[in-house]
């Protein structure tokens, strides 16, 4: 297929509207207000390690869960009817498209003490304070971004030859066999498309953990928001710093994609 | 077999469980008597308020109109894109896919204000002003990344062979990609699509800053977040939900009973989709040619649920003004002062409702524009107590609109003892039931104060000082925060905060333990002030509209609204005696006396609160 060409419109369209924005957001980082060349925003920066460590920590787990919960969770809407994937696909999605800021509230009338949550557990002699803590936050972008998770996932598994899985089956293979040796390998793409579209925003998102969390929860994502409004110069170099990690952790992702993709 | 059957049933039920529960939440609270989060009665009041409510209603097409365009236009850029890259050897392409992703990387209000720095350059060389163009293209930018994160392991799956095979077996090019290549890729442009469409739904922030006066339902909840966000944008959602969901089981029964019939639905189904789509984007270019009125028009920039707008039989002012005055009324909202400073930085109004130290600002930057007062007769409605303040010492820049003082809120059932002052904020037997200011103007002030400092116009020495009692503080705190103050002390979750009160006011009307407390020690008085920007283009009737909001009417119908104290006279006169005399929103001379408003700082000092302020907040 010689479609190389189909690249160019997209190139034009990065250059003007990524690379353009992102030279406006480095010259801010790196310029100061005499218009010399400085690291002094880096150096202010620097004393946000601790949240920005905290939201690769965050993002982390919350990563992980979603693809805990969403593995199995597409491996069985594959295995269903092209018309049940379908609903199964836009139940999935109807969700999202209530507003965020009244999703994140309805979860803090859901947790709160004396709540429906709460309640339940009380039954069980479980009293704990469900909200204000990294528990919380990460069930929020949970919540937020499993669906970015599952509809890779159910994507590239839909596409799994079915008979692929019974020839497997036919030859001996136990079904935990079947899982680990056929369809995982076969899925890799769609975990890190998923892995990418749940790490990225689960690290640089905000407000989650400002309704959700506590004073010792706060993100770097609500630092950059806060620091914008008046110092643009940290901030930028914040987002900066935020992107270069982000980066080359995606840079890494891809690198054992392609490893995985060659093998198979 | 059965019972891996059932397990596997009961997984599904429990994720959707959770995807749902808030679903039922928010909905259930669209029918909740009363705007608290506690339950008080059953009601379908809040729908007849979301029909009166003419620019959610705006808001709602709008949003509607760029998620379709963005999800289109993206899915189409990123399919090609992704089938692009796809053909390039691996430096490159992983080079291009990393530079892909960088708007999915990039904080949002990072690449917002950055795209509205790029569509303000650009303007200026094509003369355009951000608006709904600006708006889609940048939804456009954030959206293709996910597409092309869709479509390409779709496109890693497929055949390598296949165009070639279907080229082969005699398709031209233009079939073997339509119909061969696109069809084999269906499922991931699927997903792109809907994906796009749901960031596109529910993007606040980048709209915030590329949207110009084009203002989505987001960005109007958004600015909802000083106040409260009313149970009727819970209405809205119910609605959406209910649409969406009745659209889905008939599309689902409808597709079973072909199926049943045996009926080849590929064909007319992707037909559908067509006209589908056609319909709509004619509807938006429609919807968007209506929207062009020739009527002269008046650009308001205000708080959100700052104006009354109509409901229960009360006045909506907006369309008063333009029935009045035969004009077009675009009014916008916003979150707070610093975001309202960026954006008439490149944006035209008319008429802004700043606070006060915004307003020095304002005047020191030479933004705003001399008032002609003979053109605004009904300044003499205003109190002498509210000309000539600190902030516009003149009164040549500003009228003022409401006012206010910042107190206490406490639960009696949680605060023995009484409050006094603000350093019952400190309190250890409050222990993580303390709420405080998330912004470092209001949240400083309080701490200056206690220390006896100057917290009008403090200097670094003094901010320093705040700053550690602010950390001193920290443990204590359960939250930092804004519109969620109102959640937390009406649902009996925090003991006690400081906040706005006309807010306490609403608070306590939700909450029969909650009662106020005006520091003995004075408090933050502040004011937020009609002003007219340099750049107005219709500053006559910018004019016109600040003398329409001092008639006793329109002051009255809008104070009942906001709950906060009119500096109008004539107003006063009519309020209900119960708010008149409420100590809590109109406090007496001699404790205003004790008070101080915030002025204008130098922007060095103002950077340094906020650096101070998140220092001391968060670590």
């Amino acid at each position: 297929m010689k479609t190389k060409k189909l690249i160019i419109p997209y190139l034009l369209w990065m250059f003007l509207f990524t690379l353009v924005p992102l030279a406006l957001i480095i010259s801010n980082a790196f310029r100061g207000a005499d218009g010399n060349f400085t690291l002094e925003f880096f150096r202010k920066a620097l004393e946000y390690r601790s949240q920005f460590f905290y939201s690769l920590w965050v993002a982390f787990l919350s990563t992980s869960i979603c693809l805990i919960l969403a593995y199995p969770l597409s491996y069985f809407i594959s295995r269903s009817s092209a018309r049940a994937q379908r609903t199964y696909t836009m139940l999935i999605m109807v969700p999202m498209w209530m507003n965020f800021l009244l999703r994140i509230r309805a979860w803090v009338l859901l947790l709160q003490n004396g709540g429906p949550v709460d309640s339940l557990l009380n039954i069980f002699g479980i009293d704990a304070q469900l909200m204000g803590n990294t528990t919380a936050v990460v069930l929020g972008m949970v919540y937020e971004f499993l669906p970015f998770m599952i509809l890779p996932l159910c994507t590239v598994m839909g596409k799994i030859d079915k008979s692929l899985i019974e020839a497997a089956q036919d030859l001996g293979c136990s079904k935990l066999n079947v899982i680990r040796k056929v369809v995982f390998p076969l899925s890799v793409p769609g975990i890190i498309s998923g892995i990418t579209m749940v790490f990225v925003p689960s690290a640089s998102t905000f407000l989650v953990s400002q309704y959700l969390g506590g004073p010792e929860n706060r993100m770097i994502g609500d630092i950059i928001e806060m620091l914008y409004k008046s110092d643009r110069n940290t901030a930028s170099a914040i987002a900066l710093c935020l992107m270069v990690v982000i980066l080359a952790f995606m840079v890494i992702m891809n690198r054992f994609g392609d490893e995985e993709a060659v093998g198979i | 077999m059965k019972k891996l059957f059932s397990g596997k049933k009961f997984y599904i039920g429990l994720i959707f469980l959770f995807l749902y529960a808030p679903i039922i939440v928010l909905i259930a609270y669209s029918f909740n008597a009363s705007k608290s989060s506690v339950w008080s009665g059953f009601t379908f009041d809040w729908y007849i308020k979301l029909f009166q409510d003419r620019a959610l209603m705006t808001a709602l097409s709008n949003t509607l109109m760029v998620a379709i365009l963005a999800a289109i236009f993206s899915t189409i850029l990123g399919t090609i894109a992704s089938l692009g890259m796809y053909n390039l050897k691996g430096k490159k392409r992983k080079f291009l896919q990393t530079v892909s992703n960088i708007p999915i990387i990039n904080p949002e209000i990072v690449t917002g204000i950055s795209l509205m720095l790029l569509f303000v350059a650009l303007g200026q060389v094509l003369n355009f002003e951000n608006g709904f163009v600006t708006l889609l293209l940048s939804h456009i930018g954030f959206c293709t990344p996910y597409v092309i994160l869709s479509v390409t392991p779709k496109i890693r799956q497929m055949d390598k062979h296949l165009f070639e095979a279907a080229q082969d077996l005699g398709c031209t090019q233009f079939q073997a990609f339509f119909q061969v290549v696109i069809h084999e890729l269906l499922p991931g442009i699927i997903s792109g699509f809907l994906i796009s469409f749901t960031y596109s739904l529910d993007d606040f922030i980048i709209s915030f800053f590329t949207s110009g006066k084009f203002q989505t339902l987001p960005i109007a909840i958004y600015s909802m977040l000083k106040k409260k966000v009313p149970p009727k944008i819970n209405a809205l959602s119910a609605i959406l939900f209910v649409v969406i969901f009745s659209a889905l089981i008939i599309s689902n029964i409808a597709g079973a009973r072909k199926e049943k019939k045996g009926i080849e639905s590929k064909g007319s189904g992707k037909k559908l989709l067509c006209i589908a789509l056609a319909v709509l984007i004619l509807l938006s270019g429609t919807l968007i040619f209506t929207r062009c009125s020739s009527k002269v028009e008046l650009n308001v920039f205000n708080w959100g649920e700052n104006i009354s707008i109509g409901e229960d039989d009360t006045m909506d002012v907006i369309a008063e003004f333009e029935r009045q005055y035969n004009c077009k009324v675009n009014y916008n909202n916003y979150e707070s002062n610093e975001e309202m400073y960026t954006k008439i930085q490149n944006e035209s109004y008319d008429v802004i409702i700043p606070s006060d130290y915004m307003i020095g600002k304002l005047i020191a930057e030479d933004m705003l524009k001399p008032l002609n007062f003979d053109n605004i007769p009904n300044y003499e409605n205003i109190g002498e107590a509210y000309k000539n303040l600190p902030y516009d010492p003149d009164n040549t820049y500003s009228v003022p609109y409401t006012w206010g003082v910042v107190a206490l809120c406490y639960n009696e059932d949680m605060v023995e003892g009484e409050v006094k002052g603000f350093d019952a904020l400190w309190d250890k037997e409050l222990d993580g039931e303390i709420l405080m200011f998330n912004n470092s103007r209001d949240a400083l002030a309080i701490a200056l104060q206690r220390l006896g400092l100057d917290a009008s116009n403090p200097s670094k020495e003094n901010i320093d000082k705040a700053a550690e009692l602010l950390k001193e503080q920290q443990p204590l705190v359960q939250q930092y925060v804004m519109d969620q103050v109102y959640d937390l002390m009406e649902g009996n979750q925090s003991a006690i905060a400081p906040y706005y009160a006309g807010d306490i006011y609403f608070m306590m009307d939700n909450n029969e333990s909650l009662n106020y407390c005006l520091p003995e020690e004075g408090t933050n008085f502040f004011v937020d002030a009609m002003c007219v920007p340099k750049n107005a283009k219709n500053p006559d009737l910018a004019e016109a509209f600040i003398n329409f909001m001092l008639e006793p009417e329109v002051g009255k119908a809008n104070s009942e609204y906001i709950g906060y104290a009119s500096p109008n006279l004539e107003v006063q006169k009519i309020l209900d005696e119960d708010i008149i005399t409420n100590e809590l929103i109109y406090p007496d001379k001699e404790y205003l006396d004790k008070c101080y408003m915030y002025v204008n700082t130098p922007k060095d000092i103002y950077d340094y609160m906020q650096e101070k302020f998140i220092a001391a907040s968060t670590n």
